[in-house]
Parts: structure tokens; C-alpha cells; sequence
């Protein structure tokens, strides 16, 4: 897997940029309730959330698959092939993300726009990033030290 | 140039072609072949009903075609089924001609019981198994038939039937259908669905014997004949392990072959996959067989993988079964009381959830399994659960809130860990 999409909560506003972008390089709509990616408002914690598909190392959706229409590709993107799918919705119960969905009677998810995600060239706040797998885990670590660190610190006194 | 190991994989389901998907991945020396008594390539033995109704054209249910097996340098042998494994040297023997191996993946698969009744030789009692078996049943002439059996293969095959026009009776010897998947009052619900499609459910009902000429015409259940033309024997399978059993290679219980979590058989260099093996459950240590796709599919990876010296393991049988009925869905997942047989130190919880209905099994903490009347499109959480054996707490709070289960847990839950949340 070279690159992802990389979430960062703090940075999200909850303004969807990315479910009208998503919508509408998919469908031609601007839709929201199209788009494979959802911002998802937790009222109590005071976050926005967007979820999509991790395109995860060892997914359960590729097993489940009856007709074996989930694939992964050369690029690392777990990709449904639409001329195989039955849409039986095997698939969507099992994603722990809720990121497959259905769309006109298919099943659908986020595929990276084929290396070009639009969700991310449309978030202003940067909340969604392309990124490289091995600097995303690097930056997470930096975040990790920091967070440490400055319960040591106040520790310390 | 310098030449890969050989490795013969039995069996052309699901969990050979995976296998040889893994090797291939992983290998691009390793000459593989693949040996498999039908003359197709890979289909899907999952949508087969869909194709007996007519949902789906025949081309449809393969996965594969002949290229695609020179696409990936998979040597097919098909058409030729394998006579014995000469574990010792080495060896495969066919009618003609002989394969030797560095490495064997048995993916048998299994085989439909056939159980002994008074005028089952008879023309029109059927078994449903394989692509052949599906033409059988869908170029069979018939007005009404009768399914034995209510497990997920007969209720599948009786929807399709009707869908097909018939008038279907389904019989189970059980007080309730899908036995193995749900409980009474689930499968009571599932019963209703079917029922609101026509299908006539007789339960508590064993067939005494088939009656007819030559061709069927009847079955005698409970001392009443009932007319049909068509019988589907439906009652369950058997793995398929003649050639492992000449083998000396170690049989279970359950009569699968046993493997441990890498899907080794006892003999070095021979591994085992899919429905023709037994596993045993790391959470609740019963032995298992593998009757089910995603289960298959996983277990030829493994053994696959560890072929060509990737150590990657078998966690567990996820058990996962999905049975559409005319639009209305039904799941189970995992294990419950009625597959487990027991009821002691198990906790349940019930719940509804809109028009569907649930049931999530704990024993120790631990989720065992779940079973969903038209579940809510997010149960992809529990499912993973009941897969990693996930404890109870992390099944409350997800079921207990909504919301949670249509978040990403990953940045929710790493947030919380660094504490960002509460800062």
C-alpha cells in the first residue's frame, strides 16, 4: 500500500466538502447521501468525524465476497468490480466502517478516485490528506510523543 | 533459470484457488499445479440457487476462466480426478500419469449426505452440490417439489424453486428450520417469510419414503403422501477425505481432516483446506468444519501462504451465513446455543433494532456469535468481534449507542488512548 487517506479529527469543521465533492465526481450530484465518504457529527464529544474506507491490509469484505468481485489491485486499492457484483450486501454488514454502501443498487465505495481523491483536493482544512503510509505512521508517532510527553512533563510539575 | 518447487493443490473451490492465489502472490518461481475431478473453472457454489431460479445466466457463477489460470501460470489439470496421494514419495497418481509434489493442498471440499430412504434411487431425487447438480435440478421437469431439509442449502433451494414457479414444499425433522444458524423463536421469524412467499413449511416432518414408477411422485411423510415430482436432498454434507484417509493422514471427530492453525495436516509437506478440514476454535476449543465461503477462502490463504514459508495463521471460523428471503435478510454469525449445544454459562443478549431482531452470544466475557433478523446495514463491528473474540464491553458500548456503530472506531478509539479527547 503506498498511499492512504490520512484523517486528522482536529482539523475536521464538519462543512462536507467531501461528501459534495465525492457525490459529485461519482454521481454527477451533489448528494451527500451518495458520497462514499460520511462526516459523521458526534454531538456529545463535539467532533466530526469523516469515514471512508481504509483499504485495510486484510479485509473481511474481499472474504465474505460470494463472487469474488472485491479485489485488490496492483495499487493497493480494494476495488469492487461492478460486472461481477450481486449486490447480495455480504460486504457491507461485515465492513467495520460501515464505508461500503449501496448506490443505485450497487455496492460502493471509496477506490482513491484512482490515485487522485477529490474528497481530499476539495477538504480546506486539510482534515483529509493523501499521504504516503510510511510518513503517515511517522507523523502519528510525533503525535504519540508529544501527547506523552506533556503528561510527563506535567508530572514533573 | 532456476526452477520453483512444486506444489499440486486438489481441488478447484474456493479454497484451492485461493491457495494458489496466495502461492502465486507471494512465489513467482513456484510451478503450481491444480488437479480437480470437474472440468470447470473456479465458480461460485454460493450463487448456484440464484442460477436454478433464474436470477443469474449460467456464464455468470464462474469466477475464473481458462485463461485466467495461464493469466497467474496456474497449470490446471482438470477433468482428471486424483486416485491417490503417495505421501511417502511424494507423489499424486491420476488414471494416466503421475505429479510429483514439493507441497499438497487437499481442498477437497465435501460432499452431500444422501440419507438411506425407501425409494430415493428413484429419477428426480436429487442432491445439490455442484454446478452439475444445478442444471439437473434446473432442467428437471417438474410441477412441485419437495426440499429435505431446512438448513441455509435447502431454504436457499427452495426459494429458488419458487421463484422458478414451482410449488415447494420444504421439510425439516427439526421442530424449527436453519437449526444450526438460529434459535426457535429467530428461525420462527425467517419461517414467516418463507411462509409469506408460499412456500409450504412442514417441520417435526421425516420422509417415510419416495413413492412413483420409475420417476417421483410422491413422498410419504408423517403417514401422508404428499405429490411432487422433484426431491432435493438437502440434509447436510460430509467432508470429502477418501484420498487423505488412504493417505494415513489424520482424521477427526467430526470426520474432517485435522489441521492446526496453519492448515497442516500431520504429514510434513501436506496441508489442508476448506470444507474437507477440521479446525479447533481457539476461544471456545470445540472442533469446527468448514462449510462456509469466507471461512474457505481465508483457510486456503493460510495454507497457501505457509506453502511457500509465509507463517500466517487460522484464527477462527467465522461462521458467517447470510439467507436472503425474498428481500428479507437473515444472518448469523459465529457460534450460539443450538451449535454449540449448550446453554450453561452463556450469556445472551436480546434486542430490536427497528423491524429487525438480535441475539448476541458471550460466554467468559467473550463474544461467541450473533444472530440478526433483517439487520441493520452496521453490524460490521460485531461481526469483527465475534472473529478476534472481542469481549462484552466493547459490545455493549457499540450496541448501546447508535451513533458509535456507524463511526470509524480506529481514530476514535487512538484519540481516546493519547488522550486527546479529554484534554
Amino acid at each position: 500500500m503506498e498511499k492512504l487517506i490520512a484523517i486528522t479529527i482536529d482539523k475536521c469543521t464538519g462543512c462536507r466538502s467531501c461528501e459534495l465533492a465525492c457525490s459529485y465526481s461519482k454521481t454527477g450530484l451533489f448528494n451527500p447521501s451518495r458520497s462514499r465518504v460520511r462526516v459523521i457529527k458526534m454531538e456529545e464529544a463535539g467532533l466530526d468525524l469523516p469515514i471512508l474506507c481504509q483499504q485495510c491490509e486484510d479485509p473481511i469484505c474481499m472474504d465474505v465476497c460470494p463472487v469474488d468481485a472485491i479485489k485488490r489491485k496492483k495499487d493497493g486499492i480494494v476495488d469492487i468490480d461492478h460486472s461481477l457484483c450481486r449486490g447480495c450486501r455480504a460486504c457491507l454488514m461485515v465492513c467495520p466502517y460501515g464505508a461500503i454502501s449501496i448506490d443505485d443498487g450497487q455496492m460502493v465505495k471509496c477506490d482513491l478516485c484512482d490515485g487522485n481523491p477529490q474528497c481530499v483536493q476539495w477538504c480546506v482544512t486539510g482534515a483529509l490528506q493523501y499521504t504516503k503510509a510510511s510518513l503517515l505512521s511517522m507523523s502519528r508517532r510525533r503525535e504519540a510523543a508529544a501527547v506523552l510527553c506533556q503528561s510527563a512533563l506535567k508530572a514533573r510539575g | 533459470m532456476k526452477k520453483g518447487r512444486e506444489i499440486v493443490i486438489i481441488g478447484n473451490g474456493v479454497a484451492g484457488n485461493s491457495a494458489a492465489a496466495a502461492i502465486r502472490e507471494k512465489d513467482k518461481d513456484a510451478r503450481v499445479f491444480l488437479a480437480s475431478a470437474s472440468i470447470h473453472p473456479e465458480y461460485s457454489a454460493c450463487v448456484l440457487s440464484e442460477y436454478i431460479s433464474g436470477d443469474i445466466s449460467r456464464p455468470q457463477v464462474f469466477l475464473k476462466n481458462h485463461q485466467d489460470y495461464e493469466r497467474d501460470r496456474i497449470k490446471t489439470v482438470l477433468g482428471q480426478a486424483v486416485r491417490k496421494i503417495d505421501a511417502p514419495n511424494n507423489k499424486v497418481y491420476f488414471d494416466s500419469g503421475a505429479l510429483a509434489y514439493e507441497r499438497l493442498i487437499i481442498a477437497t471440499g465435501s460432499r452431500p449426505l444422501l440419507p438411506k430412504i425407501e425409494g430415493a434411487e428413484k429419477q428426480g431425487v436429487l442432491a445439490f452440490k455442484t454446478l452439475e447438480d444445478a442444471d439437473r435440478i434446473a432442467a428437471y421437469p417438474a410441477r412441485i417439489a419437495a426440499v429435505v431439509g431446512a438448513g441455509p442449502i435447502g431454504v436457499e433451494t427452495s426459494i429458488a424453486l419458487k421463484k422458478k414457479g414451482l410449488k415447494v414444499y420444504l421439510i425439516e425433522k427439526k421442530p424449527w428450520i436453519l437449526p444450526r444458524l438460529f434459535d426457535k423463536d429467530l428461525a420462527d421469524r425467517v419461517e414467516e417469510f418463507l411462509i409469506q412467499a408460499d412456500i409450504e413449511v412442514l417441520k417435526e416432518a421425516e420422509v417415510q419414503r419416495i413413492y412413483g414408477k420409475d420417476k417421483v411422485q410422491g413422498v410419504r411423510i408423517n403417514d401422508r403422501d404428499l405429490e411432487c415430482h422433484l426431491v432435493i436432498m438437502a440434509v447436510g454434507t460430509r467432508p470429502e477425505t477418501d484420498l487423505a484417509r488412504k493417505a494415513k493422514i489424520k482424521i477427526g471427530a467430526l470426520s474432517g481432516i485435522l489441521t492446526d492453525d496453519r492448515m497442516r495436516t500431520n504429514i510434513e509437506g501436506i496441508y489442508a483446506a476448506g470444507d474437507c478440514v477440521q479446525t479447533t476454535d481457539p476461544v471456545t476449543g470445540q472442533a469446527g468444519l468448514t462449510a462456509l465461503w469466507p471461512d474457505a477462502r481465508r483457510q486456503g490463504q493460510v495454507a497457501g501462504y505457509n506453502c511457500v514459508g509465509v507463517a500466517k495463521k487460522f484464527s477462527r471460523l467465522l461462521n458467517f451465513n447470510r439467507i436472503e428471503v425474498f428481500g428479507n435478510l437473515a444472518l448469523s454469525v459465529g457460534y450460539s446455543r443450538s451449535s454449540l449445544n449448550q446453554d450453561n454459562g452463556m450469556d445472551i443478549i436480546n434486542g430490536e433494532w427497528g423491524k429487525g431482531l438480535y441475539r448476541i452470544f458471550l460466554a467468559g466475557g467473550r463474544v461467541l456469535g450473533g444472530q440478526f433478523i433483517q439487520p441493520s446495514n452496521n453490524i460490521g463491528p460485531l461481526v469483527n468481534w465475534v472473529w478476534k473474540g472481542g469481549s462484552a464491553s466493547q459490545i455493549g458500548e457499540t450496541m448501546g449507542n447508535r451513533a458509535a456503530i456507524k463511526l470509524n472506531p480506529w481514530p476514535v478509539a487512538s484519540r481516546l488512548y493519547f488522550g486527546g479527547l479529554s484534554k
